[in-house]
């Protein structure tokens, strides 16, 4: 049954995405079918093997039954780190990329060892994943913006 | 041969540097010289909006060279690559504007601005000048009979719609063969390359020919693949004097065409931070070293002031959104 | 040819050969940080050298970062770049079994061995095979590339449908951002910018490989696995028993890296793929692969190493550059006032053959280099999960800023993981849709190229072509597949029915 919900959704988007396609610029020195020719056949195509796919779903029992994944995303530790990473992603440009990361890695380690192990870090080993952290965050930042000249972002540290 | 050049570009200069001293003394207004009052303390990152080791980069490197050569900070080259180059100029668009970011402004800016694709105009930027000048060429097959520009248009005029030209549509090639459409009013089938491949669809006769940068072709006219009928400027190529110019083939009115590389900071940037950096496009313009190594690339490094810049710009502008007419419609 | 020996084998150029080929090896591991990064990175540097010793860095460099992918797929599932896609399929498993260094010889030989392969192509074929490459306009791309496609779902037995699923939703995905050809629409992207570019691929792999990856494990964290012990050799070559078994596959790999290498544009990850596809599909024991089989990391660690060669050729013989990296050597060649081209080896042959043989060289370096510091990296999977989770997500994200310094990438980053999640966990298979965004554009670009030049696909499809030859091969494997599955059907049905 999953699988049939999944392929809807799909094909819902690939309809509004079809229709979405009328609505594009045209060059008119263009002859090569314009912009929306090449979605529009893949929307085809696409629309024709989900149904293809959904007759044989609705004919085999066994396809019919099959558990679709996609809640077990969002259970218990692994909502905690998708939260988490999200959380990382989306304060990594205000913050700057040393303050998150340095935090993320601490917070991360600390959740997953107290998950795997069921006790929490000793407060040592705590100072010794903190500092190296905030090392590594550090290094890498230095590392990518001074010797690679990639910019990674600084955020509210200036003076880096 | 070499040392004398050098020499001799050394001795030229001396009067600009002498004449910086005095202004600098006059505290007179900052202009037309490299230490003048204005001394830049921060290196200036000059951003190609396009990837390393391309068309528009190499050229871009060399003349940072000569830049650093006559200031006192680096000019670096960084890519910032995407959106057809448009990326760099947003990127520039934010910048502080104390001169030390500048875009490299490409001829595909006002098309794309004409085209409806790109938000940004010159007005949105401080334009420091124009530095390099390189030339369009049409190129044929040569085992081909088109001999000359008239033949090719001959042909199109037998059999419209049906002779290929090549360009990556959309950029300055493809504006060329629109014009060469209007001027003879001939209808060409006007066939999209990849740009990483256009001379494959030549040397295999898929297509009957193209229009791109001459130091692009240079080689293939060299080694007796292709045949060069026209290149579209009124001036001769030095070695190449036996091509033609577009005025000699009979062409008017397309010094549009011209694929000029500028200079933008970006807007709010002091007159006398951009005319330090015009200063020093005029000085790596007007070194020997920087001219015989763009000649050998089939381009010429160049310069002209910041209100005659301007100007250009403004006409280029106004040109394209002409021509854009015939592509979007309307 | 003593000329082009004395030029490359200098203290000098040797050294610079091996940095390259060290510093590749980290470039590559990473990812985000990939060859074209690390050669443009090299250009500035490479400026004020001399020809042969920028050529020999860059060389180095470049063969450094195809080869180094192969330790991040292996080891943690993450590929830096679409050619070592396929690497994870039998690299990863193997890891995971303890039989990381193992899994690492392997590849590093394969690497080797392709390497080597399209190399000596190169010297013997260059011209020759150029011309082959001129005769392939859009037409032949297009033909190509929708074979490539089809081939590689084809192959996935039993899963043919869903992987045309997975490679109809990766070309739709890959359509947004500005419309090529026109250049005058933007696709989906609603007004938002940073779609104008599309979805970077780089950021596509990483969302659906490595992220779902992860959070697969921290489901089963308490499940610790006891790493196998690494034996403490000096270094690790697969034994001679292994090699010869693999000969075969290899070779074909190879051929088909070479292949593909020359088409300007298709590149390592259509190479491996479809390098995967066919060892899978000609094995003796096709049910062991994607479970850690030897054939499974030869067959693409071969491929994806012979596509520089094949990119090299046209760039070197055409002027025409295979793919990014060959785009910037060529720039740096430029740079040095070489350019490269038809007039490269006529006019210089010494410089051409020293291009060839600086690539040689780094590929025996390679090779040395990686067997020496196996037993290093496979210490990375002794790491405790719970540092190497949060230390591996932090890579990612880093290596995601790093291609466009756009935190957008890192928004839809995350949707990718969704749907690579989805889509893996549900037995749709992950490398059509990768391939798709790979080849996407070249099957748009390449299908409209041909419309404006023949007028219509009904009379492109008239050209006496091998692209037409393609269309209809692609036409008739999808029916046969299709046919194929129906008769075990019927079989099975009769069989009920008896």
């Amino acid at each position: 049954m999953g699988e049939l919900i999944f392929m809807a959704i799909i094909a819902v988007i690939a309809v509004f995405m079809f229709f979405v396609s009328g609505s594009f610029p045209v060059s008119i020195i263009d002859k090569s079918g314009g912009a929306s020719l090449f979605p529009r056949i893949v929307i085809v195509l696409l629309l024709f093997f989900m149904i293809i796919r959904t007759v044989i779903v609705l004919r085999n029992k066994e396809e019919r039954e099959k558990v679709f994944v996609f809640f077990e995303m969002f259970r218990g530790a692994r909502l905690v780190y998708l939260l988490g990473t999200l959380v990382y992603i989306l304060l990594v440009e205000p913050l700057g990329f040393v303050i998150t990361t340095s935090v993320y890695l601490f917070g991360m380690a600390n959740f997953m060892y107290f998950k795997q192990k069921d006790s929490i870090m000793s407060l040592q080993r705590n100072g010794i994943i903190f500092a190296s952290g905030v090392l590594i965050s550090l290094g890498m930042y230095l590392f990518f913006t001074r010797v690679l000249s990639i910019l990674l972002p600084q955020g509210i540290l200036g003076f880096l | 041969m070499k040392k004398v050049l050098l020499l001799l570009v050394v001795l030229m200069m001396i009067p600009a540097f002498a004449f910086a001293g005095g202004d600098q003394e006059e505290a007179a207004p900052a202009a037309e010289v490299a230490d003048g009052p204005y001394v830049p303390t921060k290196d200036i990152t000059f951003v190609v909006p396009f990837s390393a080791g391309g068309n528009s980069d190499i050229p871009a490197r060399i003349f940072a060279k000569y830049m650093t050569k006559y200031s006192d900070v680096e000019v670096k080259v960084t890519n910032i690559v995407g959106a057809g180059g448009k990326a760099g100029a947003r990127e520039v668009m934010k910048a502080d504007p104390d001169g030390s970011m500048l875009i490299m402004q490409p001829v595909g800016y006002p098309m794309q601005y004409s085209l409806g694709v790109a938000e940004f105009t010159y007005e949105d930027f401080a334009p420091i000048g124009q530095w390099l000048d390189s030339t369009l060429a049409v190129v044929v097959n040569a085992d081909s009979s088109y001999m000359s520009m008239d033949d090719l248009v001959a042909a199109a005029d037998a059999a419209p719609g049906t002779i290929k030209m090549g360009s990556v549509t959309g950029t300055l090639p493809t504006f060329a063969t629109i014009e060469i459409e209007m001027q003879k009013d001939v209808e060409f089938n006007k066939v999209d390359l990849s740009g990483a491949s256009k001379a494959p669809e030549l040397l295999s006769n898929r297509i009957d020919g193209y229009i791109d940068g001459f130091g692009a072709i240079k080689q293939y006219v060299e080694s007796g693949q292709f045949r060069c009928l026209g290149i579209i400027t009124d001036v001769k190529i030095k070695g190449y004097e036996e091509i033609p110019t577009f005025t000699e083939a009979g062409f008017t009115g397309y010094e549009y065409l011209k694929q000029a590389f500028g200079l933008w900071a970006p807007k709010g940037t002091p007159a006398e931070v951009v005319e330090y950096i015009n200063n020093l496009i005029k000085l790596a313009s007007e070194d020997a070293e920087c001219i015989e190594e763009m000649n050998a690339l089939g381009i010429a490094p160049a310069h002209n002031s910041v209100a005659q810049y301007t100007k250009n710009m403004e006409t280029t502008y106004a040109k394209f959104q002409d021509v854009a007419k015939a592509i979007v419609g309307n | 040819m003593l000329e082009v020996f004395a030029n490359i084998l200098t203290l000098q150029n040797l050294s610079l050969i091996l940095l390259g080929v060290a510093i590749g090896n980290v470039f590559g591991c990473i990812p985000g940080l990939n060859a074209p990064i690390a050669v443009a990175l090299a250009l500035p540097f490479t400026f004020n050298m001399e020809l042969l010793p920028s050529i020999s860095l860059i060389m180095g460099l470049y063969m450094g970062c195809v080869s180094g992918g192969l330790v991040s797929a292996v080891l943690l599932r993450i590929p830096g770049t679409a050619a070592s896609v396929a690497t994870t399929f039998d690299g990863y498993p193997m890891a995971q079994q303890g039989r990381g260094t193992e899994a690492l010889s392997y590849g590093a030989f394969a690497s080797f061995f392709g390497g080597i392969f399209s190399c000596i192509v190169l010297l013997a074929l260059a011209p020759v095979l150029a011309n082959i490459a001129i005769g392939f306009g859009p037409w032949e791309y297009f033909g190509t590339a929708a074979l490539s496609l089809i081939i590689v779902c084809v192959m996935m037995s039993g899963k043919t449908l869903k992987g045309l699923i997975a490679v109809c939703i990766g070309l739709l995905l890959k359509t947004v951002g500005m419309s090529p050809i026109d250049g005058v629409a933007a696709r989906f992207t609603f007004g938002n910018y940073s779609l104008e570019n599309g979805f970077n691929l780089i950021v596509v792999i990483i969302g659906v490989f490595a992220f779902p990856e992860i959070i697969n494990s921290i489901g089963k964290l308490k499940v610790v696995v006891k790493p196998a012990k690494i034996k403490n050799k000096l270094f690790y070559i697969p034994s001679w028993k292994d090699i010869k078994e693999q000969l075969g596959t290899m070779f074909r790999g190879s051929v088909i890296g070479t292949a593909i290498g020359i088409l300007p544009g298709m590149g390592g990850g259509a190479a491996s793929l479809i390098s995967y596809a066919q060892a899978k599909k000609t094995s003796k024991t096709p049910e062991k692969f994607g479970t850690g089989c030897a054939e499974g990391i030869f067959c693409c660690e071969s491929a994806n190493n012979a596509t520089t060669g094949g990119a090299l050729i046209p760039m070197l013989a055409l002027g025409v550059p295979g793919d990014t990296v060959t785009a910037i050597i060529m720039g740096a060649l430029t740079l040095q006032g070489i350019s490269a081209g038809p007039l490269l080896s006529m006019n210089q042959p010494v410089i051409f053959k020293s291009i060839i043989f600086a690539v040689f060289v780094a590929n025996i370096f390679m090779f040395v280099y990686q067997i020496f510091t196996i037993k290093y990296m496979a210490k990375i999977v002794e790491v405790p999960k719970y540092y190497l989770f949060p230390l591996i997500t932090m890579f990612c994200v880093a290596g995601v800023i790093s291609l466009n310094n756009n935190m957008f990438d890192l928004i839809y980053l995350m949707g990718f993981v969704v749907i690579g999640y989805i889509l893996d966990k549900n037995d749709y298979p992950l490398s059509p849709f990768i391939l798709a965004f790979v080849l996407g554009g070249i099957v748009e670009d390449n299908l409209r190229r041909s419309i404006t030049y023949y007028g219509s696909f009904i009379e492109s499809m008239q050209q006496v072509s091998i692209g037409t030859l393609f269309v209809y091969l692609g036409v008739a494997l999808l029916i046969y597949s299709a046919f194929r599955a129906n008769r075990d059907k019927f079989k099975r049905f009769r069989k009920e029915k008896t």
